[in-house]
């Protein structure tokens, strides 16, 4: 999160109107639809009191990106602003049922992955794609991540690395329902290091719910989430995390939105994990037997990532194997924007954002593309012919736990 | 986090020391709390356009300018940069923007002037090529063309107003106005220009467009646009638009949030990342320690996260009180970082004149940091406060960019020659 001056009332009135925040927006550039962060934000907030809070209702293209916070150069909480309003939006008329289904995935995650191939073949099945157009506006052309047998939390079950030394892992529901094969790789990427992986008590991390306007589910599972990971805190473990998004939520929202003053500890502790594996590296302990991994790797800097505020760890550890080229694409948003991009009536703008992405990607053969986030993989996948990976990949290559087929 | 060289600030100047700099292959971070006025400004570069300020005739020739202006103030950047750094800087820039896919045209010993959209005119050195039609200097008439729907450009106020503008030696073409019908969407609150930029990015509808300006143009005419002809890809959006109306097209600079500056930053952003640059933007500077009279490292963050960048040399491009470099209460002026001294009226009553236009200038936008000839802030004594500190930009003493006309030199000249000063340190 950008710097925001607690000790001033009223962020807002650092706004100087210069409207840098809407020249970096992605969603002006590419729609009419959306006011801009500077109007939805600090100009409406200075007609809002405690009785009377007007809101636009175009904030709800507002993809929560938070680039706004991050090129202010005035410290105003641009994107708090906006995300407030969007809550204030919802509660005044009420969460749409497709945002309810959306932002619940989590709980799909667990039927669905029950019901594995059955589930994948139904959520490709034409016929209910369109239905689920007409009816609830969930955008039938978007491809849908598919759902796994065997869930991250069944395979861990398997887990039998032992070591004195130990880290807690937050792996979240696209980890664990959708692609395994990155927990998996976090975990043997650990054994590496010599490092045990413990999996706290965890739940889905809420952001799709907050980003939705529910705040109320979204501190039911925050606060589930908190009793695991403050107890891990309190053992003195870092907490590692693999998709950004929920550690953004966990080490910084749960305290911004949802008021959980609880989850302070959490701050020094959670770790994105190649901050994690960097941290490592700088004070000598990374194992850096690395193989030859030549490839060029482009990479996706998620926007959640940028308002972390820990610098593009990926990078500078993809860096560090022999062989390979990391090609940072310049790219601030690709337009997915979590549940955002699949709603029909936000489908376009997805679209439209992403088509940066696409351009940067077309110039490159490269077969892969790398990027921390969930949302981006897919966007990537949409968006050009690259077969996603999260960085961690790279470092089961570097490390031969799988073999590099080339690329 | 080790750097060679440390720049503090993204603004033009930082991001023209941090190319200078990575050009000696030196290990460069740009670090910035946010993004600076370069990403909303006009996207021409002024280098030298009134002097002495109160002269109602602009300068000619900015290198002639300068040449003068040297031999009578000492305390002015361009003094202190000197005129082969001002000459090299100017060059690296038009370099660095190609790299990144604009092209910029000019010559420092010629400026030129180009209108505004509210219709006066106003001289400056370099733009880009979709902007260098618009030479006043040439006779060639105008059609101003704006579009039914965007708020922020009114082509009949800027025809009416130019159309009585005076400017001593200035022989202005005649303009005229059309609002053009081509349906780019419309909404209760208006289009602005970056989302009609992004729109005019469709092939469709800048044929459209092009064909209905054709059909208006009158024998003899060139075309002005506000600057919206495309976001990316506006060096070949402008050609082809060229192209289908046969005649010379030129973009006008407009409000914030402009198109120009964007494309400028982001093409000095792709520059930088392929000379290995390494950008972190949103972080706050604070807390330098110092070894002596060296800066050894500041503290960067972003929130709470806070993290130590070490260097051997620190660029300052921090902007003046727009940027937030310099910072104030009611009578005095602090530099928010290494609490350097600021120069500037010892009363507060003695900042501004009672006229906002005031011919001679505000006292206050002279104010700033006094460097010597390395660009090293001094002290009273003239001594270099630091070794490995410079400064670069707006925030430098004895300028007034505004009545000048010379920010984008003074930022351009002193950013290239802070980081090469660094890159030998």
């Amino acid at each position: 999160m950008a710097v925001i001056r607690r000790d001033i009332h009223y962020p807002a009135d650092q706004c100087i109107k210069c409207t840098i925040c809407v020249e970096h927006c992605p969603v002006v550039k590419v729609t009419d639809k959306f006011l801009g962060p500077k109007q939805v934000g600090p100009d409406f907030q200075r007609f809002r009191s405690e009785n009377d809070a007007p809101h636009d209702v175009s904030v709800e293209y507002c993809t929560g990106c938070r680039i706004c916070d991050v090129v202010c150069p005035s410290g105003v909480n641009i994107s708090e602003l906006n995300i407030r309003s969007k809550i204030a939006v919802k509660e005044k008329e009420g969460i749409p049922i497709r945002d309810t289904l959306l932002s619940h995935a989590y709980m799909f995650g667990q039927i669905a992955s029950f019901t594995a191939p059955a589930a994948n073949a139904f959520l490709k099945f034409r016929p209910f794609r369109w239905l689920s157009d007409k009816m609830l506006h969930l955008e039938k052309s978007l491809r849908y991540p598919f759902y796994q047998r065997e869930s991250f939390e069944k395979w861990i079950r398997g887990y039998t690395f032992k070591s004195e030394r130990k880290v807690a892992y937050f792996y979240g529901c696209f980890t664990n329902y959708n692609d395994p094969s990155i927990g998996k790789a976090v975990v043997k990427v650990l054994e590496k290091n010599g490092i045990q992986a413990v999996f706290p008590h965890q739940e889905c991390c809420g952001l799709p719910l907050l980003g939705n306007g529910n705040v109320r589910e979204a501190r039911k599972l925050a606060r589930r989430n908190l009793a695991g990971l403050l107890s891990a805190a309190d053992e003195g473990l870092d907490i590692i995390y693999s998709s950004t998004s929920c550690g953004m939520m966990i080490r910084d929202d749960y305290i911004t939105y949802l008021d959980l003053y609880e989850a302070e500890p959490l701050f020094e502790r959670m770790k994105e994990v190649s901050e994690y594996l960097w941290e490592l590296h700088e004070k000598g302990e990374l194992n850096t037997d690395f193989k030859e991994v030549p490839i060029t790797m482009p990479y996706h800097i998620p926007c959640h990532l940028r308002s972390l505020g820990i610098g593009f760890p990926a990078i500078d550890l993809m860096n560090l194997i022999p062989g390979l080229t990391v090609q940072e694409l310049g790219t601030y948003c690709c337009g997915m924007a979590g549940t955002y991009g699949f709603k029909s009536d936000k489908y376009e703008i997805t679209r439209a954002i992403g088509q940066e992405l696409a351009r940067q990607l077309a110039k490159t053969d490269a077969m892969y593309a790398a990027s921390d986030c969930e949302a981006c993989r897919m966007q990537i996948e949409n968006m050009s012919s690259k077969k996603a990976v999260h960085p961690i990949k790279a470092l089961l290559w570097a490390y031969g736990i799988e073999p590099f087929t080339g690329g | 986090m080790n750097y060679d060289v440390v720049v503090i600030g993204a603004g033009l100047s930082g991001l023209m020391a941090a190319a200078a700099a990575a050009n000696e292959k030196k290990r460069v971070l740009v670090v910035a709390k946010g993004m600076g006025i370069i990403t909303i400004f006009t996207g021409s570069i002024d280098v030298f356009g009134y002097w002495p300020i109160d002269e109602a005739k602009p300068i000619t020739s900015p290198l002639s300018g300068i040449q003068r202006l040297v031999r009578k103030d000492s305390e002015h950047p361009y003094t202190k940069v000197g005129i082969d750094a001002i000459k090299k800087g100017i060059g690296a820039f038009v370099d660095a923007s190609a790299k990144g896919g604009i092209q910029y045209v000019g010559d420092i010993s010629q400026n030129i002037l180009i209108p505004t959209a509210v219709g006066t005119v106003k001289p400056t050195c370099l733009v880009s090529s979709s902007m260098a039609g618009g030479d006043m200097n040439s006779q060639r008439n105008v059609l101003i063309c704006g579009f039914s729907g965007l708020k922020d450009f009114y082509p009949d106020y800027m025809a009416h107003n130019i159309s009585t503008f005076e400017m001593e030696g200035l022989t202005l073409p005649r303009f005229r106005a059309r609002t053009l019908k081509v349906d780019v969407g419309d909404r209760a609150s208006g289009l602005n220009c970056l989302t009609l930029a992004g729109r005019l990015e469709d092939q469709r509808l800048l044929r459209e467009m092009s064909e209905e300006v054709y059909s208006h143009l009158r024998t003899g005419e060139r075309v002005a646009f506000p600057a919206v002809l495309g976001i990316r890809n506006s060096g070949d959006i402008h050609k082809k638009v060229e192209q289908a109306c046969g005649v010379p097209v030129f973009e006008t600079p407009t409000l914030p949030p402009s198109v120009p500056g964007y494309r400028l930053y982001k093409a000095l952003e792709d520059t930088l990342r392929a000379l290995g640059v390494h950008m972190l933007i949103g972080y706050d500077v604070y807390n330098p320690r110092t070894f002596g009279r060296r800066i050894g490292e500041v503290s960067i963050a972003m929130g709470k996260s806070e993290k130590r960048v070490s260097g051997r040399a620190f660029i300052l491009a921090t902007g003046g009180m727009v940027g937030k470099g310099i910072t104030g209460s009611y009578d005095s002026l602090k530099e928010s970082i290494f609490d350097l001294p600021v120069a500037a009226p010892k009363k507060r009553t003695d900042w501004f004149k009672k006229k906002l236009f005031d011919p001679a200038g505000h006292p206050i936008n002279r104010a700033g940091i006094v460097v010597d000839d390395h660009l090293r802030p001094i002290d009273r004594k003239t001594e270099p406060i630091y070794d490995n500190l410079l400064v670069c930009g707006t925030q430098l003493f004895g300028f007034d960019a505004l009545r000048e006309k010379s920010g984008g030199g003074v930022a351009v000249s002193s950013g290239y020659k802070a980081g090469v000063e660094a890159s030998r340190m």
